[in-house]
């Protein structure tokens, strides 16, 4: 019997949180507590690492979300979107971090760094 | 074709290569800021080496002595020199110079590497014709 509950709820947490990131812009009370603590665990592991002159993204991300930018170069970088930086330009200096805030709007947002314009990425923003 | 115009050409080569050095670095400053913010300043150094580098260029310009060929040749070599290395050589930072290493091309750098290569190689040939005409003159 109590193991039939675990997995009931576990299933239930399941569908809460896939659902959670799936549809971001639902309104936050219908998830519940639940699909607020999968929001918050999220953001926290986003996190744009910038090693050796190349971006690793984390995959995609929620829109307005907030992300870690990571350069572990000992030259600065920039995460400046291609639309001549007015979506998002960030700069992190050498070993250091910043933060980049997600566009609200869903979609592909191609970016480079400003004096290496031959590293390029694309950040995935899903709504 | 006689000295005189074989040095004014071998100058216009020397000038036209320091102007694009000039302006690629000037142009390039203020990334060269973001990419090395410690001790002087890529932005500093990219700008020093701009102003020098116009500098020497009126001055070859103006006067078309040896001299200005030998500073134009320093100057040429001062550029090639470090973009060379810092392309090839991840060189940590050293006192006032920041690390500079830039594994990656791009057509600033390929233009101002021309640039530099020629200013350098001409400056070269323009300090033995100088040199010649004052040798030429001495036994006249
Ligand atoms: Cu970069």
């Amino acid at each position: 019997m109590d193991m039939r509950t675990i997995a009931a709820l576990a299933l239930a947490a399941g569908l809460l949180t896939g659902c959670g990131s799936d549809a971001a812009d639902a309104p936050t009370g219908t998830a519940g507590a639940s699909g607020t603590t999968a929001t918050s665990s999220e953001s926290a592991d986003l996190v744009i690492v910038i090693s050796d002159f190349a971006f690793e993204l984390p995959g995609p991300v929620p829109a307005g979300a907030t992300v870690t930018v990571r350069n572990e170069d000992g030259v600065g970088h920039t995460v400046t979107s291609d639309d001549d930086g007015a979506t998002f330009d960030v700069a992190v200096g050498p070993g250091e971090e910043a933060t980049l805030t997600v566009p609200q709007e869903a979609g592909d947002y191609p970016f480079h760094c400003r004096p290496h314009p031959a590293m390029t990425a694309t950040l995935v923003v899903e709504g | 074709m006689d000295d005189r115009t074989k040095e004014l050409l071998v100058r216009g080569v020397v000038v036209l290569g320091l102007a694009v050095d000039a302006v690629i670095h000037l142009g390039v400053a203020p990334a060269m800021e973001l990419a090395a913010p410690d001790g002087l300043g890529g932005g500093f150094l990219f700008r020093a080496q701009a102003t020098v580098a116009g500098l020497v260029a009126v001055l070859l310009l103006v006067t078309g002595r040896r001299w200005a060929y030998v500073l134009a040749g320093l100057v040429a070599l001062s550029a090639l020199g470090p973009v060379l290395l810092y392309h090839f050589v991840d060189v940590p930072a050293i006192g006032p110079t920041p690390s500079m290493y830039d594994p990656l091309w791009s057509p600033e750098k390929v233009i101002s590497i021309v640039g530099e290569a020629l200013a350098l190689a001409f400056a070269v040939v323009g300090v033995r014709l100088t040199s010649r005409r004052a040798a030429d003159t001495v036994r006249a």
